[in-house]
């Protein structure tokens, strides 16, 4: 009886070591991973415009498909979309400008990423009503989003393509500052 | 006679220094790898050298971040400026670093900064750069805090800017070629009283960028295949004379909040938009806009800043007259004014007749002027057709709108205009009340094929009157927002739109007489979902309705008058609801009882569960018609 109490034992120990190898993730582990973001998204609508419905929209996408996403909200100047990726490590910045005299701004927001030496540590997006694919290729952005399904998809397929898609473990933004010696 | 020795040693010491200065000018050389009597690097060079003396770098490939803090004349011996190249050593540093008046840099090909710039003027003054090749840097030349510098026939491409300028003034920039810079050819912000002159920028973001950057100059310049050519910014008094900015994907020229700026003698061709002004006081003379998909236009709906501009006739587009008028009285423009395009700010009793205006911001844009009329005009291929803003008074009479990309007519904060009888087809929208207009009569005008709405009425835009409008082929036919309230619309006919009449938190107009049928919906009184305001207390009798879905009421709403004697829609004898049919021919109306035979039903209709039209109209009988007259069934 005692031997039959032990071979069962030894049998349920064996049962948890064979399910770890065959389930490695702990519930614990696998708790974490369920909450750790896919990366972190600043958005915003550029300086001089108040169009955010497209905006809104893809922020709102990008969420739920568990990015972390910190709305600038509208009106938001080249230099606090820089400022707001450098404060928060950004993965992502996305601009939105829906007429022909701010999109502009989107060329503003490259040279101030560039300026504050993070260029490399991010990726950006452009969209709005006027903006295209050729004007994201003229002006050195990386995506071009038309909406929200699509915003995702190349949101991810960016992060997979720039850091072989390891959440949060490219250098962080502010472990570089290329410019300062000139203080640009 | 002792002044007089004075005077003579005073020269002769002078002179002295003169010469024991110039005597002191050396030559150093700088060859690749080094040799007796030269420097392998320039940086040894210029440590070696003192202020005046010449570098003179031989042909070769030279990798450094160079740090000049001298007056020196830095100078490629080989004429062939791709034989003697320097690459920043450091990306994170420009190739060259200027930290003194006077320096001279010629000959070389400079790259590799990607990271900074190729030459950095660095609060300088007097500094001539010229005859340089630029490529892989961030910003090919950059002058912060730089006057009186010199920047000539320089080759910037590749990089993602060209020339720019921060808090730099009295710089002459001259005869340099910019092209396929990502970002700008030249840019400068806060940098005043510069002039550019016979540059050239292709195939960037843009080709000449000012913010903030007034009295410069801008002359015999070409920007083109550029997304924006020559685009100011906040840039007052600058003069751009003689330049051509062609092929440029939005704007070719673009004056933003730059008032008092003189255009003069510029081509604009083949842009999006031509030439564009967001700004007042500025001159236009001699400007040709051509094959530009809008070639002129000046300010956007809605805007009540000054528009005082002197644009004379020898402005053109597609080859006829810019009128441009401002405080005119009295006068007449017809078909022998040969105009392509026309403004009328603060005027009075303007005659527009018989005009072709095609490919502009607007066809014509009115601000302002009161006691006006235009008539038989043929407008097409315009961002908007027509434009009224702050005008009474005005007529508009049997003129043609077509293909617009937004609105075929816009009365913003008009008074007392009547528009009718003219024909709007294949815009997005036909006409558009806005901006609390008030008191208008819309009459017998055909909308057609709009993307949007066939007439729109909103930010309280009240005590219009709409009728015997022929509306046909929108999302909406009749669409009233922002507490547009007290309108009357009467006998109008609105036909094949998605609704035939939406309102979104609008109340107390009256909607009677009109005959809505063949829509997905006929009449939708909505609420405003952003404030939420309701569509309350109209009241919407008379109407014919025969469409899919005839009505949807969110709001508390009157569906029919008192029973009142006189002719109904549908001929009979009395005023009450409306006739309800279906495009089945089963409708409400179509099959109720009317025992009395005053040819409204005995029962009453649901609109909605609490909305009710308690006199809806009826035919008179088919099938009785048919037994009386003929016997039988």
């Amino acid at each position: 009886m005692y031997v039959k109490k032990l071979n069962l034992l030894v049998l349920l120990i064996l049962g948890i070591v064979a399910a770890q190898f065959i389930f490695p993730v702990s519930a614990g582990a696998s708790c974490k991973q369920e909450n750790e973001s896919l990366g972190t998204v600043i958005i915003a609508t550029v300086e001089g415009d108040s169009h955010t419905y497209g905006k809104d929209s893809i922020a709102t996408a990008l969420e739920e498909e568990g990015f972390e996403v910190i709305d600038l909200g509208d009106g938001v100047s080249a230099e606090s979309f820089a400022a707001s990726a450098k404060e928060n490590k950004a993965d992502f910045v996305f601009s939105f400008a829906s007429m022909s005299t701010t999109m502009i701004r989107q060329i503003q927001i490259e040279e101030q990423l560039k300026a504050a030496g993070i260029r490399d540590k991010v990726i950006t997006g452009v969209g709005g009503s006027l903006i295209t694919q050729t004007w994201a290729d003229r002006i050195g952005a990386d995506i071009y989003v038309s909406g929200p399904e699509d915003a995702v998809s190349r949101a991810k397929s960016a992060l997979l393509k720039s850091n072989n898609s390891l959440p949060k473990t490219r250098n962080s933004a502010n472990e570089s500052a290329i410019c300062k010696s000139l203080n640009v | 006679m002792k002044g007089k020795r004075i005077l003579v040693l005073t020269a002769v010491f002078v002179l002295l220094i003169l010469i024991s200065t110039s005597a002191s000018a050396t030559t150093l050389y700088v060859k690749e790898g080094g040799g007796t009597g030269e420097y392998g690097n320039l940086q040894e060079a210029i440590n070696a050298a003192a202020d005046g003396d010449v570098i003179l770098v031989r042909e070769g490939r030279y990798s450094e971040n160079v740090f000049v803090n001298k007056s020196l004349d830095i100078i490629a011996k080989d004429p062939c400026i791709n034989n003697t190249v320097i690459t920043a050593l450091d990306p994170e540093y420009p190739v060259f670093h200027v930290t003194s008046d006077s320096v001279n840099i010629s000959g070389f090909t400079l790259k590799g900064a990607n990271l900074t710039y190729g030459i950095y003027l660095d609060g300088v003054s007097e500094n001539k750069i010229s005859n340089n090749s630029f490529s892989g840097n961030w910003r090919s030349i950059v002058l912060k805090d730089s006057h009186e510098n010199s920047l000539e026939n320089n080759c910037l491409s590749n990089s993602d800017n060209g020339i720019w300028l921060e808090s730099s003034g009295h710089n002459i920039i001259k005869d340099n070629k910019a092209d396929f810079n990502r970002h700008y050819g030249f840019y400068l912000n806060a940098s005043e009283n510069n002039t550019l002159q016979n540059n050239c920028a292709f195939k960037g973001a843009i080709g000449i960028y000012m913010e903030n950057s007034s009295c410069c100059r801008v002359l015999d310049s070409e920007t083109s295949n550029n997304f924006y050519g020559i685009y100011l910014t906040g840039s007052r008094e600058s003069l751009l004379e003689n330049n051509t900015a062609n092929a440029n994907e939005m704007y070719g020229i673009y004056l933003g909040n730059s008032n008092g700026s003189t255009l003069k003698g510029n081509i604009a061709n083949t842009n999006h938009w031509g030439i564009n002004l967001d700004s007042s006081f500025n001159t236009l003379q001699n400007n040709t806009m051509s094959g530009n998909s809008r070639n002129f236009g000046a300010y956007t709906y809605h805007y009540t800043g000054e528009m005082n501009n002197t644009i004379d006739t020898s402005n053109t587009v597609d080859g006829k007259s810019i009128y441009y008028l401002v405080e005119v009285s009295n006068k007449t423009l017809d078909s022998d004014s040969n105009a392509g395009v026309v403004y009328c700010i603060n005027c009075e009793n303007i005659t527009l007749k018989d005009l072709v205006l095609q490919n502009n911001s607007f066809g014509v844009y009115l601000y302002n002027t009161q006691n006006s009329l235009l008539e038989e005009n043929n407008i097409s291929n315009c961002e908007h057709g027509v434009y009224l803003g702050n005008c009474s008074l005005t007529t508009l009479r049997n003129n043609d709108v077509n293909l617009s990309e937004g609105d075929a007519f816009i009365l913003s904060n008009c008074r007392n205009c009547l528009a009718e009888k003219n024909n709007a087809s294949n815009n997005m929208a036909g006409i558009w009340l806005c901006d609390a207009s008030r008191d208008n009569l819309l009459k017998e005008n055909t909308v057609t094929l709009n993307s949007w709405c066939c007439i729109d009425l909103g930010d309280a835009s009240c005590k219009n009157t709409l009728e015997r409008n022929t509306l046909s082929g929108a999302y909406e036919g009749i669409y009233l927002y922002g507490a547009s309230e007290e309108n009357t619309l009467n006998n109008n006919t609105i036909t094949a739109s998605s609704y035939g009449l939406f309102t979104e938190g609008c109340g107390n107009n009256t909607i009677s007489g009109n005959c809505i049928s063949g829509n997905d919906v006929g009449i939708s009184l909505n609420l405003n979902w952003t404030d939420g305001t309701n569509s309350d207390y109209n009241t919407i009798y008379n109407n014919y309705l025969n469409n899919s879905k005839n009505s949807e009421d969110f709001g508390i709403n009157t569906w029919n008058i008192s029973k009142t004697e006189g002719g109904n829609i549908v001929g009979g004898p009395y005023l009450g609801g409306n006739f309800w049919a279906s495009p089945e021919g089963d409708g409400f109306s179509e099959s109720a009882s009317d025992e009395n035979g005053d040819m409204i039903a005995d029962l009453p209709y649901n609109v909605t569960e609490t909305n009710y039209d308690y006199l809806p109209l009826v035919f008179e009988k088919p099938v009785e018609k048919t037994e009386n007259e003929y016997g039988k069934k």
